[in-house]
């Protein structure tokens, strides 16, 4: 079966201002099947957020975009731009980390539902959209529906508003939603809601996932398979047992490293292993593997070039030396 | 317990006895009146040199008690000790030399930093505010704070926004330890930092602990985090100390349900990753 969405060497420089052009994205190339929940996973500034607005052409004009994205067997990079207007909300949805900011301050939480239900179907009238926007609150787990209807966004929780800004996102029924950090500025109680939420809503409505988290714990709940991305680039890629269980690139297995796991008992046993350094500047371009400063594992070889991506195992992917990269 | 507290210098760093903060809304047009109890005869005890933790979800009275321990809001009613003293009754320079041992980190840095300011005046502006040293010897302590905390001493003419979020904790941290403080309040600190920062900040705070002997007690929502850092945690609802131990004993045989619903919450447990698992 073809897959939902396809991205192939795909590319993002930006050319903002004065500023040096910065590689955002450095060819990276995935699949997304139907039905299917993609983790996307890496630290901030690697590339995750781009990636998502790249998919649906949100970026800012500065950025130059090279390589293929098709989604149902249609190209949209170039597509032209009223075409990728039908397309967002009703074939695919994004969702950002803070619901605060994804709201109007002075609208009625369902009033911004019920606007999407009516760009979406201008043949409804009024009340249709309202009733609508009521019942997919209640998809949401909102019991009380009407009282979130009417509530301003300052007025819900934090989790409440990242459950308003998934009805608006889910109302087009679009086949794919796009979620980018949704659980970052919640606590974890609330984050814990919003996931389980996410993947009854998976189920239901058959929905395909793309999750992006810079936290391994939390695609371990959500996600089938994972891309591990830094620098711009897919450095390993394979079915979240496997990725999580037994990493392959020296960064995954550092990363997963940074999950405070388990309440030490001696004072002495709490050394989380951090990875040392920061990701590389996507404005220097650097001979060699982009993670070689930072790998405990480095060898002469990883600052000579970029190592190739290889498939050491049937599904999986890695980009490094160790596996003849 | 008793006898564990007492170590060290024999004092505890902090006490608080039956510390209560209430809030009273007026509501707009209405008659009523909004009470809101953030704090109920909340009572705990830090020893110097420990981390503390305070853990709970969002709004459940936690920032308000930092608020309190810093003086930034008067309690309704209880005590608080802070270096054998009455915190609360200080007044003037006392209150004033009080405040300088007793330092905060918030969550959100940007926000917290001027930014006109450079670096190297963010980090002496509590010295300036104090008047602590001569002109030379803050500059001299501004460029060995930023050494401490691991940023380049080249970078003190940067503003705050050419900073990364984890460059700007460390500023935010080289700057709260400039009056060399004996408390640290940290308020969801490592909220909004990737894990990989996090873990770094983490090893810096453990280090500076060691080092400076610091006292830090933690804000936050995020049992897993906390049981790797703290000594002792207490979990917090409704503005209550609902429950309070070691961590691995928190973990291992939780005995209110708050607890027990934010070990639960901790995303992995019951995936591939089996996380929090004792």
């Amino acid at each position: 079966m073809e897959p939902l969405l396809e991205v192939r060497d795909l590319h993002v420089d930006y050319l903002c201002d004065a500023a040096p052009v910065a590689q955002v994205l450095r060819g990276v190339s995935f699949t997304v099947g139907r039905n299917e929940s993609l983790g996307i996973l890496g630290e901030s500034g690697c590339g995750k957020t781009t990636l998502a607005l790249a998919i649906l052409r949100l970026l800012p004009a500065c950025a130059r975009v090279k390589g293929a994205i098709s989604y149902k067997d249609r190209e949209l990079v170039g597509l032209p731009e009223r075409e990728m207007e039908k397309l967002r909300g009703a074939e695919v949805s994004l969702i950002f980390q803070d619901p605060g900011r994804s709201l109007h301050p002075t609208l009625l939480a369902g009033t911004q539902i019920a606007e999407v239900a009516a760009a979406h179907h201008r043949e409804w009238s009024r009340r249709h959209c309202r009733e609508a926007a009521k019942a997919i609150l209640k998809e949401v787990g909102f019991e009380n529906a009407e009282r979130i209807y009417a509530a301003y966004p300052h007025q819900l929780s934090g989790g409440q508003q990242q459950r308003v800004v998934i009805a608006q996102a889910l109302i087009g029924r679009p086949p794919l939603l796009i979620a980018d950090e949704p659980t970052s500025s919640l606590d974890t109680t609330m984050q814990a809601e919003i996931l389980t939420l996410l993947n009854q809503l998976r189920q239901a409505h058959k929905l395909a996932l793309v999750f992006i988290s810079h936290n391994p714990a939390i695609l371990a709940e959500m996600a089938d398979r994972i891309l591990v991305v830094y620098a711009g680039q897919i450095v390993e890629e394979g079915a979240v047992h496997q990725v999580l269980t037994s990493p392959l690139h020296p960064f995954t297995r550092a990363l997963l490293q940074c999950v405070p796991r388990e309440a030490p008992h001696a004072a002495a046993d709490r050394q989380l292993s951090a990875i040392p350094g920061s990701p590389p500047d996507p404005a220097e371009t650097a001979e060699g593997c982009p993670f070689a400063l930072r790998c405990a594992e480095r060898t002469e070889i990883c600052a000579s070039r970029m190592p190739a991506e290889v498939q050491p195992q049937p599904d999986r992917k890695v980009r490094c030396f160790k596996y003849g990269g | 317990m008793v006898a564990d507290i007492v170590t060290g210098d024999g004092r505890p760093l902090v006490r608080v006895q039956g510390l209560s903060k209430t809030y009273v809304q007026d509501r707009l047009l209405s008659r009523e009146r909004f009470v809101v109890r953030a704090l109920e005869r909340v009572d705990l005890v830090i020893r110097p040199g420990s981390s503390f933790a305070l853990v709970g979800q969002s709004g459940s009275g936690k920032s308000t008690l930092a608020l309190c321990l810093a003086r930034l809001e008067p309690p309704t009613e209880g005590k608080i000790w802070f270096e054998g003293q009455d915190l609360l009754s200080l007044r003037g320079r006392a209150l004033m030399r009080a405040r300088g041992r007793i330092q905060l980190i918030f969550q959100d840095t940007a926000a917290a930093m001027n930014p006109r300011l450079s670096a190297k005046e963010i980090i002496i502006e509590p010295m300036r505010i104090q008047s602590v040293g001569t002109r030379q010897e803050q500059n001299e302590r501004a460029a060995y704070m930023m050494e401490r905390v691991g940023l380049p001493p080249a970078w003190l003419n940067r503003r705050p926004h050419q900073f990364s979020g984890g460059q700007r904790q460390r500023l935010a941290i080289a700057r709260a330890l400039s009056l060399q403080p004996r408390l640290l309040i940290l308020d969801e600190a490592f909220m909004g930092l990737d894990l990989s920062m996090q873990a770094q900040i983490v090893g810096l705070l453990q280090n500076l602990q060691r080092a400076e002997h610091l006292t830090y007690l933690f804000i936050s929502h995020d049992l897993s985090l906390m049981a790797f850092v703290a000594d002792e945690i207490a979990i917090f609802d409704r503005g209550r100390i609902v429950e309070q131990g070691l961590p691995s004993e928190l973990f291992s045989n939780p005995r209110q349900p708050q607890t027990r619903a934010l070990r639960d919450a901790i995303p992995g447990r019951s995936s591939v990753l089996g996380m929090g698992q004792d």
